[in-house]
């Protein structure tokens, strides 16, 4: 049995834990909007759809600065893992 | 004296403040919303005023010069509401006493005997710098784009519209319906006419509660995109402060495991897993 680094531990079960989480997360938005875009009630089905068109009415353009902000940090975060396996 | 359909001062002051701010631009007035109520009354009142000393004959060569259709019966009101619509900055073909009616209209300074020239330079300043800029850069793509699309046909004379009573007299009514008929005939329409008047003003300020709805909406999406957006960046900066200290970490392990070595590590000596 090799030596347990805490350090890698930690690493390891931080990845572990935020996935599961985030995965858990997504699938429970995604089956809630299903049931919710599936129900049969005329309001609910049509304020889902008022939402979607809603949403699909954004201008991205007016999020260019948190846009190319995060574009960034990705680019910064991308970087890093490389490092990681080199 | 004219007839507003929120003529009077108490009608006017019950009004909300949305209400008012509407009113008010149907009227063309330029108003900002966070105007103390009494400003917005006074402007309104004002503009009420100036509507009642405009010729209405002149309000309606303005109307018939920019080829929106009215009755010839439409009222000051009503000729207002379509002035406001009205951008035109070119006006030949407006007779004189409708160019002086729009520049009032416009809040410009009339003078007596002025010449009809000025007026129209007048107004084309009041217009402001950008607008007019935007105006010409419109005539240019107008003037370009109308060279591949084919021109609309010759405008005819200007009509207007029908009347609401299909313009039948009392006199008329009586005489092919009789007497008790024809009143009656002309008490309904003048009901029916003034419930429609109602059910249009009605189905107005729901149109606009819901275009008020929409915009709120809009900037409630706006603003929960953006705290989703803020969210992914600490989400993005905290993974990043991990990733350092983890390659800080695997560095000085990388060290500690060379004692000899004082250089850089060896590459391909990484232990790191990858995060996520």
């Amino acid at each position: 049995m090799g030596q347990l680094d805490l350090f890698e531990f930690y690493r390891y079960m931080l990845a572990v834990l935020v996935t599961t989480y985030g995965t858990i997360k997504l699938l429970t938005f995604v089956w809630r909007w299903s049931g919710v875009s599936g129900q049969a009630r005329v309001g609910s089905a049509t304020l889902y759809r008022y939402l979607l068109v809603l949403l699909l009415r954004a201008r991205f353009r007016r999020f260019t600065y948190e846009l190319t902000v995060i574009g960034g940090l990705v680019t910064v975060l991308v970087l890093l893992v490389r490092w990681h396996w080199h | 004296m004219e007839n507003f359909s929120t003529s009077s001062s108490s009608s006017l002051a019950d009004l909300p403040l949305d209400e008012l701010v509407a009113y008010g631009r149907e009227l063309g007035l330029s108003i900002d919303p966070a105007a103390p109520r009494g400003e917005l009354l006074r402007l309104i009142r004002e503009r009420q005023e100036l509507l009642v000393e405009l010729d209405r004959d002149a309000m309606l060569d303005v109307v018939m010069w920019a080829r929106i259709p009215v009755r010839r019966s439409a009222s000051k009101e009503q000729l207002a509401k379509q002035m406001a619509t009205i951008t035109k900055a070119r006006f030949g073909g407006l007779s004189d006493r409708g160019l002086r009616a729009l520049a009032r209209f416009r809040g410009a300074q009339v003078e007596e005997g002025e010449p009809r020239a000025t007026l129209e330079r007048r107004l084309r300043r009041q217009e402001g710098v950008w607008a007019r800029v935007n105006r010409k850069r419109r005539r240019v793509i107008g003037s370009l784009v109308s060279k591949f699309v084919d021109e609309s046909p010759a405008q005819g004379d200007y009509q207007f519209l029908p009347e609401e009573d299909g313009g039948s007299s009392l006199k008329e009514s009586i005489e092919e319906v009789g007497v008790m008929g024809g009143i009656a005939h002309k008490l309904r329409g003048a009901a029916d006419q003034y419930l429609r008047e109602k059910l249009d003003e009605i189905e107005r300020r729901i149109d606009r509660k819901l275009d008020e709805i929409d915009s709120r909406l809009g900037e409630w999406r706006d603003q929960e995109i953006r705290n989703r957006l803020r969210i992914v960046k600490i989400t993005l900066i905290t993974a990043i402060i991990v990733a350092i200290v983890s390659l800080g970490y695997d560095h000085l392990k990388t060290r500690s495991e060379l004692p000899g070595q004082t250089g850089p590590p060896a590459s391909g000596a990484s232990h790191a897993e990858p995060p996520g």
